[in-house]
């Protein structure tokens, strides 16, 4: 049975790997291709998987981030989602798992009440996004993209000055997690609000987790559900992998009220994921 | 755990003409905003609901005048509360409508092909359709068709009933000022044109707004599985669900149709606790349905939304239409 573990493979060097989960295949498809078009400092790899576990023979990267697609449409959607919960690693929900509701704009048409997955959501104590991803509006699709991607900027703090306000208000799992359940909001509106609030999050994956003490991680973790997880044992951190355009000392969060900062990124490869 | 009524729609403050009032007496106002905004954003579902033993319905030993309430396709729609009105001017109400109507018919918007004959509206109180005192009575809006031949009995013919009614609105009752009546249900039978007619003299008069009242297929769950649980002494129909499947170009439905003791009996099976209804129990008995639909023909209904649910009871269709099948026994 195998548990998908954040920490058992090597990070990528420039390289992050995420890993939607979900039943619905022409949505995980279109955001999959809406998260490839956005900018990105490193490259990027997309995962589409039905459910989970997933087939050991295949030989993939470290998965830097998983998400959670259900739609409120459909209750075997979040059954589909709840198996799949169980073989993921505790340590997974430290700020590399989101969910992701969609539909919850028809009311009319919703079997799952979307207390339900407000609640799974914070019983996994992760970020919890609604956005509608009809292929009607694809401007949708394009900013719950660009919202995935800047909080999973590896080895930088990849802000964009849209950013939404809900990983600006995430703080980082090295600090006791709480997550923000956002709330359906029609897509100007929040795009609005984000421009004219200009908050900035940086979130640092790689480097957040070696500098934050493992007591902390144990400790969130024990409250999670499930099977009391080992504490993670964090790999020696090799030297190859500091890079050395990143400045030191870098804190595990930092926030801006500045306005838009401005992408630094060159021409980014991105290669599509199976 | 509050049993409420997930149909009612929260009010929303219609523009009031005591802005003046308000602005001198701000923390009322504050209060009342802040707890409609929390009522708004996060409703939480009720994780059980009480099924009402005794309601003020059973207290009146006369349940023959809500007969003609039974056996029609009531089509739903929510509202918001009305601005002064009040149960002792109904006559003038009636007299208004009449007036309205006949107003619109001679402006030609609603032609009804046929005769040429005199409309009358009655407005009625229902007594006794309401789950707590504290809820508002229910009242009833009929449009009568006055025959013109003395040869014919005095007997009028009902061309469209609405009622009006608010049932276990405690949580709403709480936020709406006073002035307001909070009704937040509304039933129609008729035609679509009458319907117009009489929502727009309500909304021009009391300031509300009417809007359609679509029911989820969550909520249909529940009732299919509320109704389920109604003890019967026989049953008429049989328990049947229909599903729609989202799949181009043409969705397809699905209809399950179950015999109703065989419903009961599976009902009976989940339920625990008499005289409440869980979440649980209500999401076992679809789960179950499901499964046994899926080891038969391997289709997940799970990922299709529900559309329509009828029992014996009632039924109730995803557009907001529900009809009561209930025979009442003598």
């Amino acid at each position: 049975m195998s548990v998908l573990r954040p920490l058992d493979k090597q990070p990528g060097l420039n390289t992050a790997t995420i890993l939607l989960v979900g039943t619905e295949d022409a949505l995980l498809q279109q955001l999959a291709d809406s998260m490839l078009k956005e900018d990105c400092t490193s490259e990027l790899r997309v995962h589409l998987a039905r459910s989970l576990p997933l087939p050991s023979s295949v030989d993939r990267p470290r998965i830097d981030l998983i998400v959670f697609v259900v739609n409120l449409h459909s209750k075997y959607s979040l059954r589909n989602v709840e198996e799949s919960l169980h073989h993921v690693d505790a340590t997974f929900f430290l700020g590399k798992a989101a969910f992701l509701a969609t539909g919850a704009g028809r009311e009319s048409h919703c079997s799952v009440h979307r207390n339900t997955i407000v609640k799974l959501a914070h019983t996994y104590r992760s970020p919890l996004f609604f956005c509608d991803l009809e292929p009607q509006a694809p401007q949708g699709l394009d900013l719950t993209a660009s919202h995935l991607l800047t909080r999973r900027g590896p080895h930088r703090c990849v802000c964009r000055g849209s950013s939404g306000l809900r990983q600006a208000l995430w703080i980082h799992a090295g600090h006791r997690a709480r997550q923000v359940t956002s709330r359906y909001w029609p897509l100007p509106f929040s795009w609005l609000l984000c421009r004219s609030l200009g908050l900035v999050c940086s979130s640092l994956d790689i480097l957040g987790e070696s500098l934050s003490p493992p007591s902390l991680c144990s400790e969130v973790s024990a409250s999670l559900p499930g099977p009391p997880p080992p504490r993670p044992s964090l790999p020696p951190f090799p030297p190859e992998i500091v890079s050395p355009a990143l400045p030191s000392p870098l804190p595990t969060v930092r926030f801006h009220h500045l306005g838009f900062v401005p992408v630094v990124s060159p021409e980014c490869r991105t290669v599509p994921g199976t | 755990m509050d049993p409420y009524d997930t149909p009612e729609s929260t009010p929303r403050h219609g523009a009031s003409s005591r802005l003046k009032g308000y602005f001198i007496g701000a923390t009322p106002l504050r209060k009342r905003l802040e707890s409609v905004r929390k009522q708004a954003s996060f409703v939480p579902t009720p994780p059980r609901r009480k099924i009402p033993q005794c309601s003020q319905l059973q207290e009146d030993n006369d349940p023959q005048k809500f007969a003609f309430l039974l056996h029609k396709q009531w089509t739903l729609y929510s509202l918001t509360p009305l601005y002064k009105f009040s149960y002792t001017n109904l006559k003038e109400y009636s007299r208004l409508l009449s007036a309205f109507i006949a107003a619109e018919k001679q402006k030609g918007l609603a032609v009804e092909v046929g005769e040429d004959f005199n409309i009358k509206v009655t407005f009625s109180t229902l007594l006794g359709m309401k789950g707590t005192q504290r809820d508002p009575e229910a009242f009833l809006v009929q449009i009568l068709s006055k025959s013109q031949l003395p040869s014919e009995n005095r007997g009028q013919k009902v061309l469209w009933t609405g009622w009006f009614c608010c049932v276990f609105g405690d949580s709403l009752l709480e936020t709406v000022p006073e002035d307001f009546t909070c009704v937040p249900l509304f039933l129609a039978n008729g035609a679509e044109t009458n319907t117009a007619i009489v929502g727009t003299w309500f909304q021009e008069t009391f300031d509300c707004h009417f809007s359609s009242l679509a029911i989820n297929a969550f909520n249909l769950s529940w009732m299919a599985a509320m109704w389920t649980a109604c003890k019967m002494d026989q049953y008429m129909a049989t328990t049947e669900f229909l599903w729609s499947v989202p799949c181009s170009p043409q969705s397809l439905d699905i209809s399950y149709a179950i015999h109703p003791e065989d419903a009961k009996a599976l009902w009976d099976s989940v339920h625990k606790t008499p005289g409440e209804v869980t979440q649980e129990e209500v999401d076992l008995f679809m789960d179950c349905l499901y499964s046994h639909f899926h080891r038969h023909f391997k289709i997940h209904l799970s990922a299709t939304r529900l559309v329509r649910v009828s029992t014996s009871v009632a039924s109730a269709h995803t557009d907001g239409k529900i009809k009561v099948s209930l025979n009442i026994s003598s």
